[in-house]
């Protein structure tokens, strides 16, 4: 069973869009352009099943007790000792088809754009792979003179993120370098293009919010010449019957680029929690021949929206620096790259004292990539420690490409994986292949894995392998009406 | 024994020597007949009626006429081979144009006697000879003549060998330092000067779109050229344009005046490297390579100012205010498909799933900008056994004894990981004002009057009445 998800305002928006492409202009400017991708991965996975014991089976005392073959359990006095062991073996599948066409009917400023996601896969493994259609995005606009106004499912990219909505959004730039945009409708969960009162939600949580919401927002963005852009965002998520907000949030965003240096700055803040959400300063810019250097200092704590109880648990950010240099020989054909970061953890107030946790963690990582054309080589080995996880792994890769679009590689992985709060350590090995091929305006796409995934400190965790492979098929079509006005509207 | 051998050695040496040093029949001793010979042309009568090889030198006929072995003795005489050349001349076109011209006539001397030696004293003409009238004071390849008034193009040159072709000096502008870049004019102002040194396989070595300009396309192709180049790769130095500091945003303008300069060096693979296929329809109008032949510029690993490895984590100021235009090598879909999780593996490595704890709790990115924690992520963990139900009782956080008294700490400091396995429910089972435990979960400085300004209702899941009256 296939359950379009589109909203009214979205079937409005599909409407007029075809009213649009079907209009009996036939002006120079008239054009579509469009693509169909099929993309399909399977793989196999291998989770976890909880297993128990009488208490009064294991031997010894307290809550912490080991099993004759080393298994930590947790037991419950007077209840049963649990742990961990493997689960079933399983293979999932997932197929996504995505159609997206744009349109320019021939009447100036008008243009429509539609993209449609469908989902299937195998069982309820894999996250959102039950049968489903999606607008990811379906609406019009009209860009003349000092307004651009836009109406149907579209999507806001500013300092508060990504966000989807159902609605409609107009632009004035009368006193340019001024934009001001005001956008507002019916909201949509973030990341799943679907209502908040959906299934998706609604089957996560028991809380799940019981009213769609209502989004309302207002941009201001401005350019100073060729220096400097900026832009501040107003946002606010309430319910439709005013009971309560989802949110209200703000961002501003600054970007500057004065000759080769480019200096981020970017702050959003929740007024709900009066919490600084994240907060960063990012400067690259050249420091020799071939040499680029980025520096990033930032500040994070997680947003929460209001329907759910994560933001009234306090929860802590951290300070974070990281430092990244590239060094690329256009002649030599050679890119490499190292860096690093370290965060600390703000004070959390809470837990016992005594039981040590990881408070700050580092990452580091290296990659170079050689690029003798045709061929390629690529290396990467990257250590990250923190808390909650410890990783340290490198991947290589060697390909060769044929033409445009048209390629084929061998790739390598192999990393150690530690959770501080789990025992043991998970060593996964892999090798694989992938190509693409691609023909006019055809393309495919593909590649096959196989890794060995060893458990050392989990007797109960057996070690397995995975295969895994994907495959796509795109093929786009149409033309644009007017060269070099760029890509989609 | 050793004697003999030294002796046979040297005795090798001096004779092969001596051979060797003995004058070649390769020149005619004109010095030797002076006087003998009132006028050129008497041996050389062929000269005024056509260029042949026969009336170039004199036969070994010629020679036995007086050298008959009675009165003289005989000789030996093998004309020379005429060498090889791409001279374009003719005694007898250049007679009748010097007739033409009214001009008076050339005598032989003036090309083959140096000035001040004697009429005998005969030398091949030189270029320098030429230069005497056609270009008085210039030099050989620093000429402003065309090239062609006197040699042929390289093509049909068809006697030089690919040693010769090689051999051919440059002239002194094509070391000037900006001469790469200014040759196409040079070219499009003279194409036969180009042609007497080059084919097209010359220029196809560099040029990406060597077929589509009229001063390239004009040349012949010739397969000495054509071996003379293979293998050799082409050369795209930068140009002083792309300097700029702004070269990253401005070049699409430049493009749009004259993609034609652009297609010098690059094909379309160079822009695939930041423009999204079919982004941008200028790129279009750019040449493919040729199968086998060169690529142009590859910019493979040339991306905009501040587009480090970590920019793909760290791209949402720029996306944010749109500087440098996003769009104009991103396509929407782009961002959708990272954006839209599940839709491709691309963003992630292949194999993430298995190893993407870290990533989660270290938050380099926000995970929840492309991530549904309830939907996505909880659902998997889920399915796969780690979350198993939310239960409470700590068996799967083994590594931390009395974990129920840890986790608070670990929670304050990663809750975003937290939910992606544990539900509501589960921490509203002690985290409460209605039920269990009733452990209050609010760090020290909520503000709950804030919280409950906004939302009544969150505050409602765990309390019966609110804390706070907004």
């Amino acid at each position: 069973m296939i359950g379009l998800r589109a909203e009214r305002p979205v079937v409005w928006a599909v409407a007029a869009l075809v009213l649009t492409l079907t209009a009996p202009c036939l002006a120079r400017a008239q054009g579509y352009r469009g693509s169909v991708t099929v993309s399909g991965q399977w793989l196999e996975i291998r989770g976890l099943q909880p297993d128990s014991l009488p208490e009064s089976d294991v031997s010894g005392d307290g809550t912490r007790r080991q099993l004759d073959d080393g298994t930590v359990v947790t037991c419950i006095p007077n209840g049963f000792c649990q742990w961990y062991g493997s689960g079933p073996e399983e293979a999932v599948s997932l197929v996504t088809q995505d159609v997206e066409v744009a349109t320019w009917p021939g009447i100036t400023g008008l243009s429509g754009y539609v993209h449609l996601r469908g989902r299937y896969g195998s069982g309820d493994f894999w996250p959102r792979t039950d049968q489903e259609v999606d607008a990811i995005a379906a609406y019009v606009r009209y860009d003349r003179g000092d307004f651009r106004f836009m109406g149907g499912r579209q999507f806001r990219i500013n300092g508060l993120g990504y966000y989807n909505f159902d609605g409609g959004a107009v632009l004035w730039r009368g006193f340019e370098p001024l934009r001001v945009e005001l956008y507002g409708g019916w909201g949509l969960a973030r990341n799943l293009n679907a209502p908040r009162t959906g299934d998706l939600l609604e089957d996560a949580d028991e809380f799940a919010p019981g009213d769609r919401g209502l989004l309302v927002g207002l941009e201001v963005g401005g350019r100073l010449g060729e220096v400097a852009s900026g832009k501040f965002t107003y946002q606010r998520e309430i319910r439709s019957d005013e009971l309560a907000f989802y949110s209200e949030r703000i961002a501003g965003d600054v970007r500057a680029q004065v000759e080769r240096v480019s200096v981020d700055l970017s702050a959003d803040y929740d007024l709900a929690f009066e919490e600084v959400n994240e907060a960063l300063i990012r400067v690259a810019a050249p420091v020799a021949r071939g040499f680029e250097v980025a520096a990033l200092a930032r500040r994070y704590t997680p947003f929460f929206e209001l329907w759910t109880i994560w933001g009234a648990f306090s929860p802590v950010g951290y300070d974070e620096g990281r430092l990244t240099v590239a060094w690329t020989s256009p002649s030599m054909d050679i890119r490499l790259e190292g860096g690093g970061g370290y965060r600390s953890y703000e004070e959390a107030d809470a837990g016992a004292d005594f039981i040590r946790l990881e408070e700050d963690g580092w990452r580091a990582f290296g990659r170079a990539r050689w690029q003798p054309s045709p061929w390629f080589v690529d290396l990467s080995y990257r250590a990250d420690r923190g808390t909650g996880a410890a990783r340290y792994g490198g991947d290589i890769a060697v390909g060769r490409y044929f033409d445009e679009g048209t390629y084929l590689a061998i790739r390598g992985t192999s990393s150690q994986n530690f959770s501080e709060f789990r025992l043991g350590e998970r060593l996964s090995t892999g090798w694989g292949a992938d190509g693409a091929v691609r023909w006019r305006e055809l393309s495919v796409s593909g590649g096959w894995g196989f890794y060995w995934i060893n458990m050392d400190g989990q007797p109960r965790v057996e070690d397995w392998t995975q295969q895994r492979g994907h495959l796509g098929v795109s093929y786009r079509f149409g033309r644009e009406p007017v060269v070099g006005e760029g890509a989609y509207p | 024994m050793r004697r003999v051998l030294w002796m046979a050695a040297v005795g090798l040496s001096i004779g092969g020597g001596l051979l060797l040093s003995f004058p070649r029949p390769d020149g005619f001793p004109h010095e030797a007949h002076a006087g003998l010979f009132p006028t050129c042309v008497g041996c050389h009568a062929g000269i005024m009626a056509g260029d042949t090889a026969a009336s170039v030198s004199v036969t070994a006929e010629n020679c036995a006429s007086c050298h008959d072995g009675v009165d003289l003795k005989r000789v030996e005489w093998r004309p020379s081979e005429p060498p090889p050349t791409n001279l374009a001349f003719s005694h007898v076109e250049h007679v009748a144009e010097v007739e033409e011209e009214g001009e008076e006539p050339v005598r032989c001397e003036r090309c083959h006697v140096r000035p001040g030696e004697e009429r005998m004293q005969v030398r091949l003409a030189s270029a320098r000879g030429c230069m005497e009238c056609h270009a008085p004071g210039q030099g050989h390849l620093e000429v402003t003549l065309d090239c062609s008034t006197c040699h042929l193009t390289l093509a049909r040159a068809t006697g030089l060998s690919t040693d010769w072709i090689e051999a051919i000096p440059q002239p002194p502008n094509h070391e000037r330092p900006d001469f790469l870049f200014a040759h196409g004019d040079i070219a499009e102002a003279g194409e036969t000067t180009c042609a007497i040194c080059h084919t097209r396989d010359s220029c196809e070595r560099c040029h990406l779109n060597a077929e589509r300009l009229p001063a390239i396309a004009g040349l012949e192709e010739n397969p000495r050229v054509a071996t003379l180049v293979a293998g050799r790769p082409g050369e795209w130095p930068e140009p002083p344009s792309h300097d700029r500091p702004d070269w990253g945003w401005v070049h699409g303008e430049v493009a749009r005046e004259g993609i034609e300069e652009c297609a010098t060096c690059h094909a379309r693979p160079s822009c695939a490297a930041c423009h999204a296929a079919g982004s941008v329809r200028l790129v279009d109008e750019l040449p493919e390579p040729r199968p086998g032949g060169p690529q142009g510029v590859l910019l493979a690993d040339v991306r905009p100012a501040g587009h480090t490895a970590d920019f793909v984590m760290n791209h949402a100021t720029a996306a944010s205010v749109g500087a440098p235009d996003c769009a104009a090598c991103h396509t929407q879909k782009q961002c959708a498909d990272c954006h839209d999780a599940p839709r491709k593996p691309g963003f992630h490595p292949v194999d993430f799933v298995l190893r993407h704890g870290p990533d989660a709790f270290g938050n380099e990115t926000e995970c929840a900008a492309c991530h549904s924690g309830e939907a996505f992520c909880r659902d998997c963990h889920m399915a796969s056994g780690f979350a198993a139900g939310g239960r409470t009782g700590g068996a799967f956080h083994d590594a931390v004894p009395d974990w129920i008294l840890a986790h608070g700490r670990a929670a304050r400091q990663n809750l975003e990981a937290c939910t992606t396995c544990h539900a509501q429910s589960t921490c509203l089972r002690c985290h409460s004002a209605k039920s269990g435990f009733r452990i209050s979960p609010h760090g020290p400085g909520f503000d709950a009057e804030a919280a409950a300004d906004r939302s009544q209702q969150a505050c409602g899941i765990c309390h019966f009445s609110l804390p706070v009256t907004p």
